[in-house]
């Protein structure tokens, strides 16, 4: 398990990731997000809504309403093209924190 | 999923209901009921599934600046400097303030016990049952009565200085965020019933005091009853005095931090105009009881002059607190 503090800077980047191909909704995201990382890390709910709006308010992704088969109203988002080219600076930024940590990693 | 809806409710509910807040609380409620269902689907117990949503739901606070509650409105009503306190300083405060306020009741006890030993040796010997000389008068009587007021002094000065870094959240305009706010409310909503069960015991414990005085002077002239039944008195009012002065403190913290009674802006600029007038009066009341004792050597009686300055003192605060505003939120 990864403590919240240190994904703290990639949690918009992993929600990206998973809209990159389809639209999607908060459980589902979360779920995905568990099963991707293999349960080692859970993102809180709060987690999940602040970066949602934070995402939204950037201009990164849109919120939308879609209506279930049962019936009931439900929130879908969906990246923007600006937040496809924020991803691919981000996926830049990691490969650099990764070879820059890297260089002081010994075990 | 009820357990989980009303958790949420619960956390939301202090919350001020604007479209924000609403569309958050909705959209998490959504959230976290697709996660019960699907714990549910699993295979996992109800209980099991209810525990695991709400441990993995978060933390509230993190949503302050997307729910718009990040800044206070306060600081842009006035412009003025406003000190902003945290929640860290805000727990130091209250858990320092409830452990000098202990000793500070028991010091105020102590003002109030000091002179009984003088109040009883001072009977016996009017009785004539005893003589006391003028050296066992200070011994048993004068002794005990600095003795206990030195104490009390002590323990005002050293507790009052531990207090003293807190002393700007009393007198300086400060603000506190929305969470600690709302966490502090909830804890004076916990604190009101043993707040007021001390308050009523002591208010019980003062009024038992002067009935016993009253009765025993009505059905006993005799001058010996009517002395030890003072000093009753003032042992029965000791206590009850602690026993509000120690109960009143996390009350008194909270009014302090959330600016309500005396400690509102208004209110902290009329405390100011009373502590000067408490620097000049209490030494000029300490120089009058010292003056008057030491020329009558009536020690057993002129400590009338403290409860009269005290109701004297409360009756000026209360005149300057009129007059500036304060007190009123």
């Amino acid at each position: 398990m990864v403590g919240s503090d240190v994904m703290r800077g990639y949690n918009d980047f992993m929600i990206l990731f998973l809209l990159l191909d389809e639209d999607s909704y908060g459980y589902e995201i979360s779920r995905q997000i568990k099963q991707i990382s293999e349960g080692k890390y859970i993102m809180k709910e709060t987690t999940l809504y602040s970066a949602f709006t934070r995402l939204e308010k950037e201009g990164y992704i849109e919120a939308y309403y879609g209506t279930e088969t049962n019936g009931k109203r439900r929130t879908y988002y969906r990246i923007t093209k600006e937040g496809r080219e924020f991803y691919r600076e981000k996926c830049e930024e990691w490969e650099l924190v990764k070879e820059i940590v890297g260089k002081f990693v010994k075990m | 999923m009820e357990t989980i809806l009303s958790y949420l409710e619960n956390m939301f509910l202090h919350l001020p209901r604007t479209s924000e807040v609403l569309r958050a609380k909705e959209e998490l409620a959504t959230m976290m009921e697709d996660k019960y269902n699907e714990l549910l689907a699993e295979g996992k117990r109800e209980n099991e599934a209810v525990g695991i949503v709400i441990s993995e739901f978060g933390n509230l606070e993190e949503l302050s600046e997307e729910l718009g509650l990040g800044d206070l409105e306060q600081t842009k009503e006035t412009g003025e400097p406003v000190k902003r306190v945290s929640r860290g300083e805000a727990e130091e405060y209250i858990s320092a303030t409830l452990k000098s306020i202990r000793w500070i009741g028991l010091g105020v006890m102590l003002c109030i016990w000091s002179p009984i030993a003088l109040l009883i040796l001072g009977t016996l010997d009017e009785s004539g049952m005893f003589m006391f000389t003028d050296a066992q008068y200070v011994c048993y009587g004068l002794v005990p009565l600095f003795v206990m007021i030195g104490i009390a002094v002590a323990l005002f000065i050293y507790h009052g200085m531990r207090l003293e870094r807190f002393e700007y959240l009393k007198k300086e305009p400060i603000e506190i965020d929305f969470w600690l706010e709302k966490q502090l409310r909830q804890m004076d909503e916990e604190e009101h019933a043993s707040f007021t069960l001390k308050l009523i015991v002591g208010v019980m414990l003062c009024i038992f005091a002067v009935l016993q005085l009253l009765v025993i002077a009505s059905i006993d002239q005799n001058e010996m009853a009517g002395g030890f039944s003072t000093a009753a008195l003032l042992l029965v009012i000791g206590v009850a005095v602690c026993v509000m002065v120690s109960g009143s403190g996390k009350r008194e913290c909270l009014k302090v931090l959330l600016q309500e009674g005396e400690f509102t802006k208004k209110g902290k600029k009329s405390s100011k105009i009373i502590d000067i007038v408490a620097g000049i009066y209490w030494p000029i009341v300490t120089a009058i009881y010292l003056a008057w004792s030491f020329t009558t050597m009536d020690w057993g009686f002129t400590w009338i002059v403290w409860p009269i300055a005290g109701a004297l003192f409360g009756c000026t605060a209360a005149v300057v607190q009129a007059v500036t505003g304060g007190g009123e939120s």
